[in-house]
This record gives C-alpha cells, structure tokens and sequence, in this order.
C-alpha cells in the first residue's frame, strides 16, 4: 500500500510478502534488483513502512558524481532517493512530529543511480538487524524528514561504486565517517576526496580504482590524522586474533584484511560460558569471543563474522583464520600500542616484587582471567560512583587523580567473577610512555593494596605510594566502549 | 607546593612508599627494562615486518 505514489515522498507499508517487490517498483530507477534483495535480507523482519524521499541531494554522491560520473558521455542522475525505514506504519501526518516515529525509526538507505551497487551512505540501527547481537561501537547521525529532525545511532555503510570506489576505499569510507560522525577533531571526507588522498603514493592512475595498497590505507589514514598501526597474522601468530579483539574492546573499529579484501570490524560477539579446560595459567577475555561485527561492502551492515563460519545466508562469508592483517587507526596521543601493553601488564603481574602473587592472597588463589583495553580519563571518572571500585578509597583516589587523555586498563578477574562481569581490580597504565621503562603506571589496584604513582600524577617524576586496602569487594567491569545490542 | 597536595582531602593516613628504600626502587627499575626490552624488541620488529607486508597486501 503506498500513500502519495506520484508525491515527492510515497509512504510505502509492507502489507504482503511481494512488498519489496514493490517498493522496487516504486522506487525507480534507482534501485535495482540487486540493491532490493539487499535491503530485503538487512531489513525483512524489522521495516514495516518506508518514505521513499525522492530527489535528495546526497553530498557523498555528489562528490563523485561531480568529480567522475559528470564527466562520462552519458550521465547518471545527479540525485538519489533516500530511503527511510520504519518499523510500525506511518502516516503523513506521524512524519510530522518526530516523537510519533522517533523509536520506530530503523535508519535511512541513499540509493544512487549507479550501477552494479546502488547502495550508497547507509546508517541503520544495529536493532534493525533482528538476528544481530553483540557488542559494538556506533555513532549518531542527525537528519531531517521534510523538516522533522531525527537520530539514528548505528555505523556508516556504504557499497563500492566500482569506479571511483571500490572494497578498499569503501571500507575507509566506513571507517573514516564513523570518526568524523563521533569526533569533531576528524574531518568529514567524502569518497573522491578518499580516492585523491593516494595520488601522491600511487603508480598510474587513482580512478577509475582497482583498488589499494593495505599501507596505502594505512597511509591514508595517516593523513587524515591518524596513527594507524598494522598486525598480519603470520608475524602475530597466536595473538592476532586477540590483539584486534582488543583494539574492537578499546571502542577502535579496524579495517580488517583479507587475502584480497577488507572490511571494518567495530564490534565483537563474545559468549561468557565456563571455558573448558580451565586455564591454568594467565588468560584473557578474548577467549570468550567467537564472533566479530563487521561491515563488508559486498554485502549488509552489521554481519557476524564467526571464528568457524557457518553458512548463514546473512553471516560473513569470511571466518577469522581469512582475516590475515588489520589496521588500527590509533588517536595521535596513542603511543603505546596493544602488544607492548600486554607485556607490560604480564611483566608487572609476575613480578616477585609488585606482582599479584606478592601482593595479593584473594589473586593469588586461582588463575587469572584479565581484559585489556583503552579508555579515556573523563569516561573512566564518570563510571566511579556506579562501579564503586570495590573500595571506596580506591574510588576517592581515582576521582582526584589526574589522569591522561587515553591510557591502558587491564581489569583483573577470576573464570567465575568474569562470567559474571565483575573484577577484582585493575591495572592503569599511560598510554602516552614508553613501554621500556615503567613510568607508565598510573595505578596498580589489587583487593588488598592500591600502589598509584603520585608523582607523574603531578608532573614530576615517580614516586610510587602504596595503601592498604581493607574489606574490598568484587565490582563490575567497566562498560563505555561498546554498546550492548540484544536480540 | 605538589608536597602539600593531598589525593584524598582530609583523609587522616597518608600512603607509604611502594619501596623501602631507594635501592628496591632503582632496582626494580633496573629489573623491569632488562626483563622487558627484549620482548618489546620481538614486539617491534613483528610489526616492522606487518608494515613490510603490507606493501605487498592487495586489495580490489
């Protein structure tokens, strides 16, 4: 059913299961076959109606349309449709005031007049995906439907337009945008200008693109004020998988490379059930991952991408032994990177000084289950009085200690309190030094002792202090990087 | 001025030294950089070789 068929925006409701045959037909020329059985496998279960905005100026189109398809002897429409999905019907009249479809709101599709992807800037909620869950790292967009303002958090898709795009630059794209959408310090970059960032690095032409270079990506990023840093499997071994796992904890979304693909990865499945065998030794939260939340061009936003693949028709089709490189596209002030933090923490913890099995009985009685991951000061700060920290001294020192921009937290559990999301303590550690010396510590807090360097806390240089720590308790872990989507 | 700086205003007991004395502390400075430079040394040069790898690392 379609109110306003000829109208500059038709409301179509799915009222039968050849809807989406028809808003196909509505949606002319614009989309195309393959674009629909796209959306219909995002998009199936949720979209109970959809505004078909007709004429819309998308400013990523227009960016390549201006700087290629102009220039081709037969042009495409410079305008695109936008499509926007709701998961009740509405009305006319509802489209009117934003608090009638606000929480219906699914999300929006632009579709571009170019061919074979007409997919083009898509921000869905992950909600919108009903057989989607995980945790995973979004931005907010705002727009406006005839003047109606809306907010969609979720994170950026886009297809290949196979000339001026392809996998790699739509992967940047993704990425790229997903800064700039969350982070005024990142510049909002469109798909040409993506493409232009090589030319300095590139051998021939850079569009029409075959495609990148994985260091030109990573150079790209560079130049868009990044600190990218690159891990390949076979140099990496055994932590590659968990050493992207904690980039993703970290709240950092990845472009993940396989032999001759990329993706972005910005989101982990993880299941917390009793590993078996037990550890017997130090071990990490990575082990309960069995999943990634990825955005593949080629395909739908928000796929599961699992450690073993299993041929789920909207699942990956790569598995996590197919991904042999990524990139992180570390904040400047980022200096020490993922692994030399897990040396760090693993020296410091086996220790016969400082280390747990010195200072610590209640650690000390079973093995080790730590997290690692990157937060910042003012996040950290703002979850205190919720988690209480297990002691309310090591609350009140944590409020009043000066804290860098970004640093290191390796929380610190057994199997049993992990499963249950709750920690013992933690490690802190300045993501701003040198990991060869050990003026990173911020603080070191195990159930019975807190040990904070109040000296770099105050410029100057260390001076470790230790308190006591009387009647501590288990307390939950900390929750700001991801966001936690249910089925 | 930093000496007189209290990380819990008011709180009665102020925090001990981590180490007894100033030798614990330099070597346990010592101990930590000769333990760890190594690994960080192995860390380093994996990724150097990731960076060299991606030159060759193609994507379409």
């Amino acid at each position: 059913m379609t109110d306003g068929p000829n109208s500059l925006l038709p409301i179509f409701t799915f009222d039968g299961n050849d809807g989406w045959d028809e808003l196909k037909q509505l949606a002319q020329p614009e989309l195309d076959s393959g674009g629909t059985a796209r959306l219909m496998s995002a998009l199936g279960e949720k979209a109970k109606a959809v505004a078909v905005e007709r004429h819309y100026i998308d400013k990523d189109y227009r960016d390549t349309f201006s700087n290629f398809h102009s220039k081709r002897f037969s042009t495409p429409n410079s305008r695109c449709l936008r499509l926007h999905f709701f998961s009740k019907a509405v009305t006319r009249e509802d489209i009117r005031h934003a608090e009638n479809i606000q929480s219906d709101y699914l999300g929006y599709a632009i579709i571009r007049p170019t061919r074979p992807n007409c997919l083009g800037r898509t921000l869905l909620k992950p909600e919108s995906r009903s057989r989607v869950s995980g945790s995973m790292r979004l931005c907010k967009e705002t727009l406006t439907l005839q003047g109606t303002e809306l907010t969609v958090q979720g994170f950026p898709f886009i297809s290949q337009d196979a000339d001026v795009t392809v996998c790699a630059q739509s992967a940047l794209w993704m990425l790229v945008r997903y800064y700039s959408n969350r982070y005024p310090l990142y510049p909002e970059t469109f798909p040409y200008q993506l493409a232009k960032l090589t030319e300095d690095y590139s051998l021939g032409r850079v569009y029409p693109s075959s495609g990148l270079y994985l260091w030109q990506m990573t150079e790209s990023l560079r130049r868009l004020g990044f600190s990218p840093v690159t891990y390949t499997r076979d140099r990496f071994k055994n932590d590659f998988d968990h050493l992207l796992y904690t980039y993703i904890e970290s709240g950092i979304p990845v472009l993940a490379a396989t032999e001759r693909h990329v993706v972005v990865a910005f989101g982990h499945k993880s299941e917390y059930v009793k590993p078996d065998p037990l550890p017997t030794e130090i071990s990490f939260s990575s082990q309960f991952n069995h999943a990634l939340v990825v955005n593949d061009d080629n395909r739908i936003p928000y796929q599961l991408l699992r450690k073993k693949k299993v041929k789920t028709p909207d699942e990956s089709n790569y598995e996590f032994d197919d991904i042999t490189s990524f990139v992180a596209p570390l904040a400047e002030k980022i200096f020490l990177s993922a692994e030399s933090f897990q040396k760090v923490v693993t020296t410091i913890l086996n220790r016969g000084d400082v280390g747990y099995k010195a200072l610590s009985a209640t650690l000390s009685s079973e093995p080790l289950v730590l997290r690692l991951f990157l937060t910042t000061g003012r996040s950290f700060k703002k979850r205190l009085t919720e988690r209480g920290m297990g002691n309310v001294l090591v609350e009140q020192v944590y409020r009043n200690l000066p804290l860098p921009h970004f640093f290191w937290v390796c929380e610190i559990s057994h199997v049993e309190a992990y499963l249950q999301h709750r920690i013992y303590g933690e490690i802190l550690w300045d993501a701003t030094r040198n990991a060869s010396e050990p003026d990173g510590w911020i603080a070191l807090h195990y159930p019975e002792v807190l040990v904070v360097d109040v000296g770099s806390a105050l410029n100057e240089s260390q001076k470790l202090k230790k308190y006591s720590l009387q009647n501590s308790e288990i307390y939950p872990l900390y929750r700001s990087n991801l966001t936690d989507i249910q089925l | 001025m930093n000496d007189q700086l209290e990380l819990i205003p008011g709180q009665g007991k102020p925090p001990e030294p981590l180490f007894k004395s100033e030798h614990d502390y330099q070597e346990f400075r010592r101990t930590y950089t000769e333990e760890i430079a190594p690994r960080l040394e192995q860390l380093r040069e994996a990724r150097r070789q990731s960076e060299e790898q991606s030159k060759k690392h193609w994507m379409s």
